[in-house]
């Protein structure tokens, strides 16, 4: 038996969806005879007394989450997502650096500094990787802080508007996709994969209007087995070139190929949306978390009769 | 651990996603081995990881706990989030409040909490890859580097009523600020390759 803690904030129960997870999570867990109690900041003292810890909170190097994956770290647990994985995968440089050193197919890829953003540098780039480009900054997430330039202007606009955040943000190529793919790879083993449906008139899965709105698009399921061998084997790659934890990894589909998009740790793990057509999520995280390699192909169904018996 | 054939980042100011940071991060990426790298600098920047660290190493380190609301003086409070790098020391009752709404952005984030013991005030000292100028601080400073590979580091520590000295926290001393012997140490220690 294991003790296993799932380190939360409290705005990580603000989705029914997300807490339907979690719920699933346990009740694996317990049914396979392991523990697992929800953690919140004023529990962090506790974090050394567990087996493994799985963070369901926002990662970034700077915020609590990342206390918790080191004291993890740093008392032996098994944990998800490591130090590392928040490292590479909060600052798309530092992840995009990792991407393009494993071979990973990614838009073009520039980073770009103050020096850069001025309209001669603006014209250049729009020449080069054509327009609209796309600009990030380094730690953005949930779709915020990426943006199209269309012109040189806008680039010199937007870009500074970001070099608030970084002394280095991205500039890509916009690829126009016909489908786009998150695929959820825990361990180097593709985990889920479903399609995050763009809300009508957007560009991105994401989006915020102008009275602070959230607009989100819808998720749909897929089993592993019915999607291309090579999506699956692209988003390994790219999850391999981070580590070995839990990742989403987002690509476009432009023809018969695939393009990584980002790679992110902490991905959404949200009832009836990435689980749809893979319910052995929550079997195969547990057992990566108690660190049974033996069962991991054994799909939920079968665990769950087999503990009922 | 040889401090020889590798690289040392003196840029001092190591802020996440700031420049001292990106140049570790490009040279790790380049596959040169640097210090710090880029979890050296955050290890020794997040208060408690630096302070957890510390304390596995066996070297002496306050009381501290994780909260976003209510702490008890006498304690040296630090925020922990990615909009703001600020402390503040609480000797008696009656400010908590107020800092605790402040560095924690009204409740929001978290705020590390050192226990300040008895008879004990705060100190500092620079430490310059392992040697400082003051011999009293001399075991600490070699010690931050030998733990933290953090070359530049202004250094706080408690000092108890005894003299004796816990560690409590590193921040940023640029090189643009070093002493001349302390760029005569750098000196004695590098060669330069820019």
């Amino acid at each position: 038996m294991a003790n296993i803690g799932v380190y939360i904030e409290r705005y990580t129960l603000s989705r029914s969806e997300e807490m339907g997870a979690l719920m699933k999570l346990g009740q694996v867990a317990h049914m396979q005879g392991h523990r697992l109690d929800f953690l919140f900041r004023a529990d962090m003292y506790k974090i050394p007394h567990y087996d493994a810890i799985f963070i369901r909170a926002l990662t970034d190097p700077l915020n609590s989450s990342y206390i918790a994956s080191c004291l993890a770290e740093l008392n032996g647990l098994r944990v998800i997502d490591d130090t590392n994985s928040i490292i590479i995968c909060c600052d798309k440089v530092n992840m995009y650096r990792h991407l393009k050193k494993a071979g990973v197919p990614i838009p073009e890829t520039v980073f770009l500094t103050e020096a850069d953003l001025n309209i001669k540098r603006g014209i250049e780039l729009i020449d080069s990787l054509g327009a609209p480009l796309v600009l990030k900054a380094p730690n953005s997430s949930f779709s915020l802080y990426v943006e199209r330039a269309y012109t040189a202007e806008e680039f010199v606009r937007i870009g500074k508007k970001y070099l608030r955040r970084a002394d280095l943000i991205v500039a890509q190529r916009f690829v126009r996709s016909e489908f786009d793919w998150r695929v959820g790879v825990l361990a180097g083993e593709p985990l889920y994969v479903c399609q995050y449906l763009f809300p009508k008139k957007r560009w991105k899965i994401h989006n915020y209007v102008e009275d602070g709105k959230e607009i989100y698009g819808n998720v749909k399921g897929f089993e592993l087995s019915k999607v291309s061998s090579k999506l699956l084997d692209t988003a390994v790659q790219a999850a391999n070139a981070i580590g070995k934890g839990l990742y989403g990894v987002d690509l476009k589909q432009v023809g018969d190929q695939y393009v990584v998009i980002e790679v992110n740790d902490n991905p959404t793990i949200a009832e009836d949306e990435e689980d749809q057509k893979a319910p052995h999520i929550y079997d195969r995280l547990i057992h990566y978390l108690v660190g049974d390699k033996s069962r991991d192909d054994i799909p939920l169904k079968e665990v769950i009769l087999h503990n009922i018996k | 651990m040889s401090d020889e054939n590798c690289f040392v980042n003196l840029a001092g100011n190591y802020d996440y996603l700031e420049t001292g940071y990106y140049a570790s991060q490009e040279m790790e990426a380049n596959g040169k081995i640097i210090h710090p790298t880029c979890k050296e600098i955050l290890d020794s920047s997040v208060v408690p990881v630096f302070l957890e660290r510390a304390q596995q190493e066996g070297l002496p380190v306050p009381e501290y706990y994780i909260t976003n609301e209510y702490f008890e003086p006498p304690v040296i409070v630090d925020s922990i989030n990615p909009f703001m790098t600020r402390q503040s020391v609480v000797l008696k009752n009656g400010h908590q409040e107020r800092v605790a709404k402040s560095l924690t952005r009204n409740y929001t984030y978290a705020i590390c909490c050192q226990i300040l013991p008895q008879g004990a005030r705060i100190g500092e000292f620079r430490s310059v890859m392992g040697w400082c100028v003051k011999p009293r601080y001399l075991p600490l400073s070699r010690e931050v580097w030998r733990i933290f590979r953090m070359p530049l580091a202004l250094v706080r520590v408690i000092i108890l009523e005894d003299g004796n000295l816990m560690l409590s926290r590193l921040q940023e001393l640029s090189y643009s600020k070093l002493s001349p012997a302390e760029s005569r140490y750098i000196e004695s220690k590098v060669q330069w390759q820019i």
